[in-house]
């Protein structure tokens, strides 16, 4: 029997007027929508403003609508490799900042950007891996306590491949780290080699490798650990975060082999509607297709 | 206090976008000012924007400011007899007592928070929440080496003999007072009004008539810890945030006290320019005549 699985979806709304942000909750609500993500943007805001947080939420159930994963804010100044001792301190409160709040709104999932070494191409490949053990050391218990589980996305630098995403986590035998798989970004390490330039060649090139270490298998490799996943399309080259089916991700691979994902607790989509100008029914619709196998 | 270079002053800038904030950095530091407060607005554009870190320490060094105290996080959400959400508002204040440390800040403001809102909850219970929430924080500020100062307000709560019943229990230099002028003056000449900021708080409680003190009778009590002061004026009514001299405030007395208190490391102004719609000219020209009082 096919494991029955909650769709959450990333809207970005937060920063909209009150009465856009109720209108398009109502209209996501009319189109069958359920679960939203408490995405990074959100939780900038409640982190700037705490009663946010509040506000977010009442409008949420207002549509019967509630929050079921969460994504961290993220940026070269505040992922877990950023390097600088000096504010090695305030990263690690700032992320733990960021699980309560994920706590607060009773979620069981943070999506958590490791880094990119692009951003810091001096240092090498093993210090970056140390730099983000170390944060993950302290972050882990605070997790634990929020029962959050902590989810390393792969993204399409050197460091976050699957191969060190598993690394690390060889080193944190906790249930509170997993993996968040994103189709799309497996797909700019894998299609990308259909482009003579992109998102990874850049990545890459960024810290002084000619050819990226093109992948056709990182969903398999990632399966044991996969906690949540985000799922949009592109055309290999660049992150466009469009409609699965608008690119060139073969779901008819990833949506029956994700769903073995044993940890696997929901499926998201990260389709960046207001890039795209997609309407929610539109979206709602698409993701009953991938959801049947109908793509 | 000899001249404006020894006060520091709260800002808006929070308010501000970065063309804004240039010229009216560059405008304050034309009249003579050399120091700010890190206000609890700029904190918290902080903690929702890691990147304003280092964006407000440069446009203040190029304007040749500097950042000498702050104040905390506050309100219903942050203060320390906050109810809900405990273990986050510690973090909050951790974080923020980083953000201040990495700014070279030696002192944060306080409030420890209003019992008006909590008519139930009797004032032990208050004060044991915020002993509790001093037990996490001055290790942090000890760490930093920063002092917590705790804030005189106009309610039953956060009167002179609570800060010192509150700070009889920590035995620490880490911990004094912020004596805050206007709101001194509201629980002294507040009593010449039927109804006003001291009536609205202490009448909730079912305490009818404000437990009125002389300005001399709560610098007396507070003098000996005052670590940083808030001076601004008022009505004794409400809490304007006015200029010196402005009000009904006996400045001769404030300042009497002030300078001999063993501890004052600054001067800050909490005058609202924005309220009250003055310019910077007209800020300093107050705080000059006050100097000249004190001569």
């Amino acid at each position: 029997m096919m494991k029955e699985l909650p769709i959450t979806f990333f809207l970005d709304y937060s920063s909209y007027p009150e009465v856009v942000r109720k209108m398009y909750l109502h209209e996501f609500a009319d189109n069958g929508g359920k679960y939203l993500v408490l995405n990074e943007t959100m939780i900038q805001q409640i982190m700037q403003d705490f009663s946010f947080a509040q506000i977010l939420r009442k409008e949420a159930e207002a549509e019967g609508l509630a929050f079921l994963d969460s994504h961290a804010p993220f940026a070269p100044n505040i992922d877990l490799i950023m390097p600088h001792e000096r504010e090695f301190e305030l990263t690690i409160l700032r992320q733990k900042m960021h699980l309560h709040i994920a706590c607060m709104f009773n979620v069981k999932t943070m999506t958590m950007h490791i880094g990119n070494d692009a951003a810091y191409p001096e240092l090498p490949l093993e210090t970056h891996l140390d730099n983000i053990c170390r944060k993950l050391d302290k972050l882990l218990p605070e997790a634990e306590k929020c029962d959050v589980i902590i989810c390393m996305e792969n993204i399409w630098f050197r460091n976050n491949t699957p191969e060190n995403l598993l690394k690390i986590k060889a080193r944190f035998p906790s249930d509170y780290l997993g993996f968040c798989y994103d189709a799309a970004h497996a797909n700019i390490m894998n299609n990308g080699r259909l482009h003579t330039t992109g998102r990874a060649w850049d990545a890459w090139n960024a810290v002084g490798v000619k050819t990226p270490q093109w992948d056709d298998k990182i969903l398999e490799k990632m399966l044991p650990h996969i906690v949540n996943c985000h799922l949009h399309d592109n055309n290999g080259a660049q992150d466009e975060h469009k409609l699965p089916g608008d690119g060139c991700v073969d779901w008819s691979h990833v949506m029956p082999l994700l769903r073995q994902a044993p940890r696997l607790q929901l499926l998201q989509s990260e389709v960046v509607t207001a890039r795209h100008g997609i309407s929610t029914g539109k979206l709602l619709e698409r993701f009953n297709k991938l959801y049947s196998n109908e793509l | 206090m000899k001249d404006l270079s020894q006060v520091t002053f709260y800002t808006d800038l929070h308010r501000l976008d970065e063309p804004m904030r240039r010229c009216y950095l560059e405008e304050i530091s034309r009249c003579g000012i050399k120091k700010l407060v890190l206000t609890n607005s700029m904190l918290s554009v902080i903690m929702g924007d890691h990147a304003m870190l280092k964006k407000y320490a440069a446009e203040l060094e190029d304007a040749g400011l500097s950042l000498v105290d702050s104040h905390a996080l506050y309100g219903k959400i942050w203060d320390f007899n906050a109810p809900e959400y405990r273990d986050t508002v510690a973090m909050g204040h951790r974080f923020a007592m980083n953000i201040a440390a990495q700014l070279g800040i030696k002192s944060m403001t306080f409030h420890i928070g209003n019992d008006f809102i909590y008519p139930d909850v009797p004032p032990e219970q208050h004060i044991e929440r915020i002993c509790r929430m001093l037990d996490i924080l001055l290790p942090e500020a000890e760490k930093l080496d920063m002092v917590i100062a705790i804030e005189n307000s106009w309610s039953q709560l956060a009167s002179p003999e609570n800060l010192l019943k509150i700070k009889a229990l920590y035995d620490t230099e880490h911990l004094g007072f912020c004596f805050d002028s206007g709101h001194a003056n509201i629980i002294d000449n507040g009593r010449l009004y039927e109804q006003g900021a001291a009536q609205e708080v202490w009448q909730p409680l079912g305490i009818d008539v404000p437990a009125w003190k002389t300005m001399e009778e709560t610098l007396k009590l507070m003098q000996e810890h005052i670590v940083s002061c808030h001076l601004h004026d008022n009505n004794g009514q409400w809490d304007a945030h006015d200029c010196p001299g402005q009000g009904n405030i006996d400045w001769n007395v404030v300042l009497k006290y002030l300078h001999k208190a063993p501890r004052l490391q600054v001067y800050q102004s909490e005058v609202s320019i924005l309220r009250h719609n003055l310019s910077i000219r007209e800020l300093t020209g107050s705080f000059e005549k006050l100097f000249m009082l004190e001569a």
